[in-house]
C-alpha cells in the first residue's frame, strides 16, 4: 500500500523521509508516508485566540537536522533522556526491569513490540486533524515506548527528560505509555533545554495514553523550554473498565505553548483528573485546551487549573468536557482561576460543557480578577513590606493546587519554578546539571 | 412577539396578494435582490440616505458568508422568502386555516378570545382601540415618542438618521445586514430627559397598524435620568407561515437612565429566529434585559451590553425552554469599556423532548476598566435522555483589576427533591413541574404580572408529558 496510497507529496520531504527511517518496519513507513501527504496538505493551524500566522513558525526550519551538544551531565537521575539526535538511555531500576517493565526507543519497539505498538501509535491521537500533529506522525524522532505489564504496580516513576540542543530547529518527539490491565504507572516528564540566545526552534510533541482496564496511570509534565520555543504538546489518553489517568502539568516557559490534553473515557467507571498550573510572564502566550469525552457510564472527570499572569503575557484556556448519550451517571467538572498581576496581560476563558444525556452532573466556573488588596492590607499590616505581601498571595493562591500534584518530586519543581517566576529575575531559571530532576 | 402573521405559504403563490394592478408591488417576489431592495425603499417613500443604507447592507449581506457556529441553517433558504408584504396586503387568513394545536394552546392558555385572532394573525390589529389609545395618550403627555419605525423615519426624520445603524452596523453579522437590506416594521421609542414612563412600552398597544413583522427593525433612546420599560413578544405560540424572523434591536441608553427590555418570544415551530440585540450604556446607566425564549424551530439570540461608561450597569436574565426538534442557542454579552462597570447574567435553560438547549456567551474586559466586575450564572436543567445541553461562555480579561466570575450546572431534576416532594404526598408530575417552576422562577419573578400568569400555565403546559 505505500506507494500507490499516496499523491501529491513533495519528493524532497519524501526521500528525507525515506532516508531517515530506512530502517523502520515498513508499515511504519508506510504510515509515516500517509501523515507526510496529511501535513503537505494542512495550512498551519487557525486558532482564533492564538494568532499563529504573525509567529512565522513556517520560517523554522524545523525539518532540518543539525544537532547540537548536550551536556554531559543532562541525564541526571532520569530513567530516559531525549533529545533531537534520539534516545539517550533507558535506566530502569533493577526492580523494573524484573517486573517486565519496557523503557525503551519506539523505533525499535516498532519490530520488537509490534502487536503493543500497532495498538496504540496513532490509535489514540489523530494526527490528521493538525498541520503540525501530522508533522509529528510523518518525522517523529526521537520516539519512547513505555509499556507495563499486567498487574505490575511501579512505585517508583519513570522519568523523562527532554533536553533541546541549542541548535536544533525543530524537536518532535513521540511517547506511547501502554498500561496492562490493573497495573499502576507514573511517567514524568520535563521539557527544558538549552537557552541559547534567539535560537528559534519548533517543537511538536505527542503522547499517547493507553490507560487498560482497571489500571491508573499518573502523567507529570512540566515544561519549562527555552524562551525561543514555539511549543505543540498534545496529550491524549484512552481510558478503560474502572482505570484512571491523572494529568500533572507545569507550564511555565517558551514563547508559545499550545497545549492540548484529551481524554477519551472509554469503559464503565473510569476516571480522570487533570490539574495544571501556569504561569506566564515577558510576552508569552499560552494556549491549553483540557478535554475530556465520557464516552461510558459512571465516568467522572475532574478539570483544575489556576494561573498567574504577569507583564505582557496571555493564556487562553478551553475546557471542553462532553458527556454523550449513554454515559448515566456520570460527573463532569471543570475550575479554572487567573490571578492578574498586571493590567497588560490578558486571560481568556471558555470552559464549555457539552451534555447528552441527562442522568448526569455537570459544572463548570471560572473566575480572573487582581491581588485582593485588603489581604495584601492585612499582610503589610504585620509587617511584610508590599513585594513580600505580594508574593505570599500569590503562593496562597497557587498552594491548593500545587498541593494536588503528582507525584512530590513534580510538586517541588513545580514550586521551584513558581518561586523562580515569582523573583522576576532572570527567566528561564539557568539549568546547570545538578538541577534537573524529576 | 405581538406580529402581524402573513399569509404567503411558500407553494402557494399570488394567491392573495400582488394581483391588485400595482405595478411595484408586482414585482415582489421570493428571493432578495438589489430591484427588491429599492423596491421598498420606493414603496416606503424614503429619504435618499436610508436607500442608500439598505443598498451597503445588500452588499454586505451579500458578502458575508453563513455563521459555521452555532445552530443548523443549512436548511435556511434566502431565495425562498418574501423580503417585504405590504401591509393591507396580510389578513385574509380564516380562523379555520388556524392548526388546532395552536387553537388548542390558546385555549388552555385561556388567551381571550379576541387576542387569539390576533395572535393566529386572523385580524391584523390587536382588538383593543380603547386601551391603546389611552395608553397612546399617557405617554404623548409625559413628551415619550412611540410609533413603529417606518412612522418614525417619516415624522422624525432628524432623530431616526442621528441613531439608526450607529449601535449594530449593517458590517456586525450576515443577519444584521440582511435586517439592514429589508427591514420593515418594529418599534420606535423617544423618552426624553429626566421622564419616567409610567407605563410599560407595550409592543401590543403601538399606535399604527404597521405591527412588527419578519424583519422588524427597533431603535430605542433613553434620554438621561429617563427610565422606560419596553415589552415585547407575548407567551403565546405565535403562528406564522414565515420561516425567517431576523430583527434588529439598537437601545442607546444616555447617562443615568436606565431602559429594561422584556421579551418572550414563542414563535411557531417553523420559524429560524435570528435575532440581534445590543444595547450601548453610558455613564452610569443601567440596561436590563428580560429574555425568554420559548417558542421557535431555532433561536440564535445574544443580547448584548456595551457598558461604555463610567459606573454603566448590564443585566440579562433569559431563559430558554427546547422541546421536540428545536434548538435555542441563546446567551448574552456583555462589554466593559469603562472603569466601575458592573455586568450580571443569569441564564437557566431547560431542554425536554429531545430539544437542544446552548448557552453561548461572552465577557469581554478591555483594558484599563479598573474596578470593572462581572458575575455569570447559567443553569441547566435536562429532562429526559433524549435531550442535550452545550454550555460555551467566552471570558476575555485584559486587565487586572477587575472581577470575573462564571459558574455553570448542568443536571437532571434532582431525585432528592422529588422524594422529598414525593412524600408529601405529589404525584412525579406534580413534583418535576414544581421543581421546574422553581428553577425558573428567578426569570418569571422578573416579568410583568400578566405576562407571569401566562408563563407560569405554558411551563405548565410545556412539562406535560415530560415524564416518563
Amino acid at each position: 500500500m505505500e506507494a500507490p496510497a499516496v499523491t501529491g507529496v513533495s519528493s524532497e520531504l519524501r526521500a528525507r523521509q525515506a532516508e531517515w527511517f530506512a530502517a523502520e518496519p515498513a508499515w511504519h513507513k508506510a504510515e509515516r508516508l500517509q501523515a507526510l501527504a496529511l501535513y503537505e496538505a494542512l495550512p498551519v493551524p487557525d486558532r482564533a485566540r492564538t494568532p499563529l500566522s504573525s509567529r512565522r513558525l513556517e520560517t523554522i526550519p524545523y525539518l532540518e537536522r543539525r544537532p547540537g551538544p548536550i551536556p554531559p551531565d543532562a541525564r541526571v537521575a532520569a530513567t530516559v533522556l531525549l533529545t533531537a539526535a534520539g534516545i539517550k538511555d533507558a535506566a530502569l531500576t533493577p526492580a523494573q526491569s524484573a517486573a517486565g517493565v519496557v523503557v525503551m526507543d519506539l523505533s525499535v519497539a516498532l519490530t520488537r513490540h509490534e502487536s503493543l505498538v500497532r495498538g496504540s501509535l496513532g490509535q489514540i491521537e489523530n494526527d490528521g486533524g493538525d498541520r503540525y500533529t501530522a508533522l509529528n506522525r510523518a518525522f517523529w524522532q526521537p520516539g519512547l515506548f513505555c509499556y507495563v505489564p499486567r498487574g505490575v504496580e511501579l512505585a517508583d516513576p519513570i522519568t523523562v527528560v527532554h533536553w533541546l540542543d541549542g541548535e536544533s530547529p525543530g524537536y518532535l518527539p513521540r511517547i506511547v505509555i501502554v498500561a496492562d490491565e490493573a497495573s499502576r504507572v507514573t511517567v514524568v516528564e520535563t521539557l527544558l533545554g538549552d537557552p541559547a540566545d534567539g535560537h528559534r526552534v519548533l517543537v511538536s510533541e505527542v503522547m499517547e495514553v493507553d490507560a487498560r482496564a482497571g489500571s491508573h496511570v499518573t502523567v507529570a509534565g512540566i515544561q519549562q523550554l527555552p524562551p525561543g520555543a514555539e511549543a505543540f504538546l498534545r496529550r491524549r489518553a484512552r481510558v478503560g473498565k474502572d482505570a484512571r489517568v491523572d494529568w500533572n502539568t507545569g507550564e511555565f516557559g517558551a514563547a508559545l505553548s499550545v497545549a492540548g490534553l484529551g481524554t477519551h473515557l472509554q469503559g464503565s467507571g473510569s476516571s480522570m483528573s487533570s490539574v495544571t498550573v501556569f504561569y506566564g510572564t515577558g510576552a508569552q502566550h499560552q494556549d491549553y485546551t483540557a478535554a475530556v469525552v465520557h464516552g461510558a457510564p459512571h465516568t467522572r472527570s475532574d478539570i483544575l487549573a489556576r494561573g498567574v499572569m504577569a507583564d505582557r503575557s496571555r493564556s487562553v484556556f478551553t475546557g471542553q468536557s462532553v458527556i454523550e448519550k449513554g454515559a448515566v451517571g456520570s460527573d463532569a467538572r471543570q475550575k479554572e482561576q487567573t490571578l492578574m498581576l498586571s493590567d497588560q496581560a490578558r486571560a481568556d476563558a471558555i470552559p464549555s460543557l457539552q451534555i447528552d444525556d441527562n442522568d448526569v452532573f455537570a459544572a463548570h466556573s471560572a473566575s480572573a480578577g487582581p491581588i485582593d488588596a485588603t489581604m495584601l492590607y492585612y499582610l503589610e499590616s504585620r509587617g511584610l513590606d508590599p513585594e513580600q505581601a505580594r508574593r505570599v498571595v500569590i503562593r496562597g493562591f497557587l498552594e491548593p493546587i500545587l498541593a494536588g500534584l503528582a507525584p512530590p518530586s513534580v510538586q517541588e519543581r513545580v514550586r521551584e519554578l513558581v518561586e523562580a517566576k515569582l523573583g522576576g529575575g532572570s527567566w528561564p531559571p539557568r539549568q546547570s546539571g545538578n538541577s534537573i530532576r524529576c | 412577539m405581538a406580529t402581524t402573521p402573513k399569509k404567503f405559504e411558500f407553494h402557494d403563490e399570488y394567491e392573495y396578494g400582488f394581483n391588485d394592478g400595482d405595478v411595484g408591488v408586482l414585482k415582489f417576489q421570493r428571493g432578495l435582490t438589489r430591484e427588491v431592495v429599492e423596491e421598498i425603499s420606493r414603496i416606503k417613500q424614503e429619504p435618499a440616505w436610508m436607500r442608500d443604507f439598505r443598498l451597503h447592507a445588500l452588499d454586505v449581506f451579500l458578502k458575508k458568508p453563513m455563521p459555521a457556529w452555532g445552530g443548523d441553517l443549512s436548511h435556511l433558504d434566502f431565495d425562498d422568502i418574501f423580503y417585504y408584504v405590504r401591509p393591507s396586503e396580510r389578513q385574509g387568513r380564516t380562523w379555520d386555516e388556524v392548526p388546532a394545536s395552536i387553537k388548542d394552546t390558546f385555549e388552555r392558555l385561556g388567551i381571550p378570545e379576541a387576542e387569539r385572532k390576533f395572535l393566529a394573525g386572523v385580524s391584523a390589529q390587536y382588538d383593543s382601540e380603547v386601551v391603546y389609545h389611552n395608553i397612546h395618550r399617557e405617554l404623548a403627555d409625559q413628551g415619550v415618542l412611540f410609533c413603529d419605525t417606518d412612522t418614525a423615519l417619516r415624522e422624525y426624520p432628524d432623530l431616526v438618521r442621528e441613531y439608526f445603524g450607529t449601535i449594530i452596523p449593517p458590517e456586525d453579522n450576515k443577519f444584521a445586514a440582511l435586517n439592514s437590506a429589508v427591514w420593515s416594521g418594529g418599534s420606535f421609542v423617544y423618552i426624553p430627559k429626566g421622564v419616567h414612563c409610567r407605563i410599560p412600552l407595550q409592543a401590543y398597544f403601538r399606535i399604527n397598524t404597521e405591527k412588527m413583522g419578519q424583519f422588524e427593525r427597533t431603535l430605542i433612546i433613553a434620554e438621561e435620568d429617563s427610565f422606560g420599560h419596553y415589552v415585547e413578544g407575548c407567551t403565546a405560540p405565535v403562528y406564522n407561515s414565515e420561516s425567517l424572523h431576523s430583527a434588529v434591536v439598537e437601545i442607546l441608553v444616555k447617562d443615568s437612565a436606565r431602559m429594561r427590555y422584556t421579551t418572550v418570544q414563542n414563535w411557531a415551530p417553523n420559524v429560524y429566529n435570528l435575532v440581534t440585540k445590543r444595547a450601548v450604556a453610558q455613564k452610569n446607566a443601567t440596561m436590563e434585559w428580560v429574555d425568554g425564549n420559548i417558542g421557535s424551530k431555532l433561536t440564535m439570540k445574544y443580547p448584548s451590553v456595551y457598558l461604555v461608561g463610567e459606573g454603566a450597569r448590564g443585566m440579562v436574565l433569559s431563559i430558554a425552554v427546547a422541546g421536540k426538534d428545536q434548538h435555542q442557542d441563546t446567551g448574552s454579552k456583555m462589554y466593559h469599556y469603562a472603569p466601575n462597570t458592573t455586568s450580571t447574567i443569569l441564564s437557566k435553560s431547560i431542554s425536554k423532548h429531545g430539544g437542544k438547549t446552548t448557552y453561548r456567551g461572552l465577557v469581554h474586559m478591555a483594558k484599563g476598566v479598573e474596578n470593572a466586575k462581572s458575575n455569570v450564572k447559567c443553569d441547566t436543567l435536562i429532562l429526559d435522555e433524549t435531550s442535550t445541553s452545550d454550555t460555551i461562555p467566552y471570558t476575555e480579561v485584559l486587565d487586572s483589576r477587575v472581577q470575573m466570575e462564571h459558574e455553570a450546572t448542568v443536571t437532571k431534576v434532582s431525585e432528592e427533591q422529588l422524594f422529598y416532594l414525593m412524600s408529601r404526598g405529589l404525584s412525579e408530575e406534580e413534583a418535576t413541574r414544581m421543581v421546574v417552576m422553581g428553577f425558573i422562577e428567578p426569570f418569571t419573578r422578573e416579568l410583568p404580572m400578566e405576562f407571569a400568569v401566562e408563563m407560569n400555565r405554558l411551563i405548565k403546559f410545556e412539562m406535560e408529558g415530560a415524564i416518563g
